[in-house]
């Protein structure tokens, strides 16, 4: 059996955080819930004949805010799932949860019915912080969630925190992490702002209500946060990503090293047979097309050899670790000698370097990644 | 005789003369109409202005001749209209026009009244003893004022305005008067027939089946297919494949005689043999003399063309050459620049001209160019007696071997609402103008005086006018002569090295000024790179403004939304094609535009 990742797309959201440009529908009826999961459990019935061969050992429910949506409906996706035996044994089941709202009964009963990570949207602990970026919920009710989340027995937590946001400084960062320490965390996800257009964030930046950090403040805040986070034992295995040992993200992994996924819902993206493809982005578009056996597929590109290669590379040097040069070679059937300009060039900017027949971003490399991803192309 | 007289006595030439936007093509339109030889369905909207770029700018740049039909107390007269460009920079082109004709229509626009073009064009038809007959136009407009342009007209000008036709062309208003007065007042050419032949060349363009299309004026003998003819500047002869008159297509005739306008088609291949205010004769019974005023066009203006990253130098070539061919002014030849590679010097006969080739390379030739800084002709003495010639920066000696050097000087007309005097000087002092004198020629109207250096105008110094004036101001200048100034070479170093294409020669008192200037430029346009880079400008090795890029810490996408590789691809994609729009120079890359930062300067 072929293993394959599973991502599940949840659309919908409480509120719309105010950095978020992501397309998630705020006001929706547990009517439209219900049909988008028939939708969801129609879609993998579809796919049911190339899954023949498959079997998942990472699911990711993420979105969008998956906890906005009955345990019981995901009971039957993964109910679906099991009866066609469509899981491997000790498959890693992910799922975003949000500190509303939500509380002992929704965490037990989706425990039961397999999610053994979660991964909580924290973002930082500041209450005057989480009302600016308008997240739903203050310090006391992130806090409370955690150890809710620890009575009930969930083994695996990853928080993803956020720097770089108004008001905030280094020592914020350090805060929420010291506070993610009394709840047995094995992962962090830790992001910096990215202001996009067409978010209320972008305008409250340029109305000069708040000033982010400059480039050197920001940088240098990222290095003291990677340096504590490591401190209290949280290795950094991806640009962005931190864990205690044997806790990253199976799931991620499939990304940044080329395996397979396949992606359902709205706008999920899937990698299968060197080719990717993503569905349309709309609700009730997905809902209908679904009902109505139309596929659901609004973009795919094929992806050629030239282009694996890059992608090869420019997703696993995302890794802490890199690539390792022998897989490379045998993956490709090519000399890695062949990058020898390229790569040169850029360890001489000292931007990436090879140990240990690995090729791996420096400090400064990872910096400058989307650099050295360009240039590898 | 008398036969011929009876013939010459039904013939009337004449050019359109205006300011730029007058209305001098709308007019042209409307009397092709007028006359029934072009039928309105047919009527492209002004049909004399032939290149796109002309209609969007509204300017003739190529002339067009025409010959219309029209019937005047029932009987036909034969009326050719000589088209004049618009523009400063082809001054020696509109006098060649206006050589051919005995008479000239003023359009004056009946709200703006006279500007600095009207006198200048009017100046030139007066060299030519042309009847002027002046036409208001514009009549429809809200703000139109024809009783007061009127007495303008006659104040500054001294034409007699009483029946002036007061048109609008566009609404088709009064366009008989115009065509009567045509009639009326130009007088019908005079020449014999039975003399040897002298033509004056007005124009020519190169036709793919033809070779060269001379447009001509006969003003004495004949000329017919089959003929030998000589051009007199060069003693060139070539037999005559076609006679013919423009209608405005070619349309062969039998023979062209005395007073008639045509072409003459002689398999001339180069259109440098055969250039405006050169004169035709017949090789076998040549005329004694050429007609007067026969010039060879000198570039004022040089800059260099080179191909963007990724264009090659061949068909920026093969463009060159394609457009010289209809083009005498248009010269050039190859040069290299350490930081753009291989390309081309060109010589130009004004700002003007050089825009409209750098436009159509561009968009008729579909090619991606990078244009430096223009220049003037330097006169640089040198110590050991030695005189130069440079229009390339790059060329100059070292400083230490210059004894001294001239630069161009031309003396400007700026006609203005008295309003923007004040600054109109400041703007003329900035570009180091030396003021002459002031003219009211009505209330609110003032023509300014200036001797400017030509270097100062090559640089937006038409924009800087326009902006200081709401656009109220016009300019025309011409060539005075040489002057000597103290005159540096202002080099640019990026990363510590000189871009040979960012050097310029400016004047002393200015170079700090523009030395900062464009480093300030340069730093918000090229992009930041790993490492510090350094922008300095610098006179004769001494750095006298410096600016630094500083280096790019972060480029790094935190998150890799679900799955969304494509997404990330495209990004990275996009980053990557920009990157391959900008030149290398060096270790730095820098993009296109940075080349323009050294065109501008007004603040």
């Amino acid at each position: 059996m072929k293993k394959l990742g599973l991502y599940i797309h949840i659309p919908f959201c409480e509120s719309k955080c105010h950095y978020c440009d992501f397309y998630s529908i705020t006001k929706s009826t547990s009517d439209i819930k219900e049909n988008y999961i028939k939708s969801l459990i129609k879609e993998l019935e579809l796919n049911k004949e190339r899954l023949d061969e498959y079997k998942f050992d990472t699911i990711f429910i993420g979105g969008g805010t998956p906890s906005t949506v009955d345990a019981n409906f995901y009971e039957n996706v993964l109910n679906y799932l099991r009866n066609n035996n469509l899981i491997s044994n000790n498959a890693e089941v992910t799922m975003e949860v949000n500190p509303k709202k939500r509380g002992y009964d929704y965490l037990n009963k989706i425990k039961e019915i397999g999610v053994n990570r979660l991964s909580v949207g924290i973002q930082t602990f500041d209450n005057d912080i989480l009302k600016v970026i308008g997240r739903n919920h203050n310090r006391k009710e992130g806090q409370d969630f955690l150890s809710k989340v620890n009575k009930v027995g969930f083994q695996n937590i990853s928080c993803d925190l956020i720097f770089n946001l108004p008001l905030q400084k280094y020592e914020h960062i350090e805060k929420d992490i010291d506070i993610l320490e009394e709840y047995n965390l094995k992962h962090i996800s830790l992001y910096s702002l990215k202001v996009n257009t067409n978010t209320i964030m972008n305008d409250i930046v340029k109305e000069d209500k708040y000033k982010l950090m400059d480039e050197d403040e920001e940088r240098e805040t990222y290095y003291r946060a990677r340096e504590y986070l490591e401190k209290n034992g949280y290795m950094q295995y991806e640009i962005s990503n931190f864990s205690k040992v044997g806790y990253e993200s199976q799931h991620n992994l499939k990304y940044w090293n080329r395996m397979q996924y396949l992606g359902i819902g709205t706008s999920a993206h899937s990698f299968i047979n060197n080719k990717r493809y993503s569905n349309v982005s709309n609700v009730n578009q997905y809902i209908n097309k679904i009902m109505s056996n139309e596929s659901t597929v609004n973009f795919e590109e094929y992806i050629d050899n030239e282009e694996a290669i890059w992608e090869y590379l420019f997703l696993g040097l995302r890794k802490i670790k890199g690539i390792n040069i022998k897989e490379f070679e045998k993956t490709f059937n090519i000399s890695f000698s062949m990058y020898n300009d390229k790569v040169g060039k850029l360890i001489e900017d000292k931007l990436l370097e090879i140990k240990n027949n690995r090729l791996r971003l420096t400090r400064k490399g990872i910096d400058l990644s989307n650099h050295v991803f360009v240039e590898l192309k | 005789m008398n036969k011929l007289n009876e013939r010459q006595k039904k013939i009337r030439n004449f050019s359109i003369i205006a300011h730029i936007d007058h209305g001098k093509s709308t007019l042209a339109d409307r009397l092709i109409e007028s006359t029934g030889l072009v039928t309105s369905r047919e009527m492209k909207e002004q049909i004399l202005d032939n290149m796109d770029l002309e209609r969007e700018r509204g300017i003739t740049i190529k002339l067009q001749t025409i010959r219309l039909v029209y019937k005047y107390n029932e009987e036909e007269y034969i009326l050719n209209l000589i088209d004049t460009p618009g523009h400063v920079d082809f001054n020696y082109e509109v006098s060649r026009s206006l050589a051919a004709c005995e008479g000239a229509i003023l359009v004056v626009d009946a709200a703006q009244g006279v500007e600095a073009q009207t006198l200048a064009n009017v100046y030139l038809a007066l060299d030519q003893d042309l009847e002027i007959i002046p036409v208001i136009n514009k009549i429809d407009l809200p703000g139109a004022r024809p009783e007061e342009i009127k007495k303008e007209i006659e104040d500054v000008i001294g034409l007699d305005c009483e029946d002036v036709p007061l048109i609008s062309a566009k609404d088709g208003v009064n366009i008989d008067q115009v065509l009567q007065a045509i009639v009326e007042k130009t007088p019908s050419p005079r020449g014999d027939t039975e003399k040897n032949l002298k033509s004056l060349i007005f124009d020519s363009y190169y036709d793919s089946y033809k070779g060269v299309i001379a447009l001509v004026r006969v003003f004495d003998g004949s000329v017919k297919k089959g003929d030998i003819i000589k051009i007199m500047s060069n003693n060139k002869k070539f037999e005559v494949t076609e006679v013919g008159i423009m209608v405005p297509k070619q349309l062969p005739v039998e023979s062209l005689e005395a007073g008639d306008v045509g072409y003459i088609a002689a398999s001339i291949k180069d259109v440098r043999n055969c250039t405006v205010g050169d004169t035709i004769t017949n090789a076998e019974n040549p005329t004694e003399n050429p007609l007067p005023g026969y010039k060879k066009v000198n570039s004022m203006v040089y800059s260099g063309i080179y191909p963007a990253e990724g264009e090659d130098f061949n068909n920026i070539r093969d463009a060159l050459e394609k457009l010289k061919v209809n083009d005498a002014a248009l010269v050039f030849e190859p040069e290299t620049s350490a930081a753009l590679g291989f390309g081309f010097r060109c010589g130009f006969l004004g700002l003007l001209h050089m825009e409209i080739i750098q436009e159509r390379l561009d968009r008729e030739f579909d090619l991606n160019i990078i244009a430096t800084a223009p220049s003037v002709i330097y006169k640089v003495h040198k110590n050991n007696g030695e005189m130069l010639e440079i229009q390339n920066p790059t060329n100059l000696p070292p400083t230490q071997e210059i004894d001294y050097m001239e630069e161009p000087i031309v003396r400007a007309d700026i006609m203005t609402p008295s309003d923007y005097i004040g600054p109109i000087m400041e703007l003329c002092q900035e570009r180091r103008g030396t003021y002459e004198k002031m003219e009211y020629i009505e209330e609110n109207r003032v023509v300014l005086h200036y001797k400017l250096p030509l270097n100062e105008i090559i640089y937006d110094f038409f924009d800087a006018l326009k902006s200081r004036t709401r656009g109220y101001a016009s300019l025309d200048y011409e060539l005075k002569g040489y002057q000597r100034a103290d005159l540096d070479k202002l080099d640019i170093l990026i990363n510590e090295e000189v871009v040979d294409a960012f050097s310029i020669i400016v004047h002393r008192d200015k170079a700090y000024e523009r030395g900062r200037g464009i480093a300030e430029k340069l730093k918000d346009v090229i992009p930041r790179h790993m490492f510090t880079v350094p922008i300095q400008a610098a006179i004769g090795g001494k750095i006298i403004a410096r600016e630094t890029v500083r280096a790019l810490r972060k480029d790094v996408t935190s998150k890799c939304y679900g799955g969304d590789i494509s997404r990330k691809k495209k990004l990275l994609e996009k980053q990557k094609e920009g990157k391959k729009k900008m030149r290398q120079i060096g270790n730095v890359e820098v993009p296109q535009e940075a080349f323009m930062v050294v065109l501008k300067f007004d603040k």
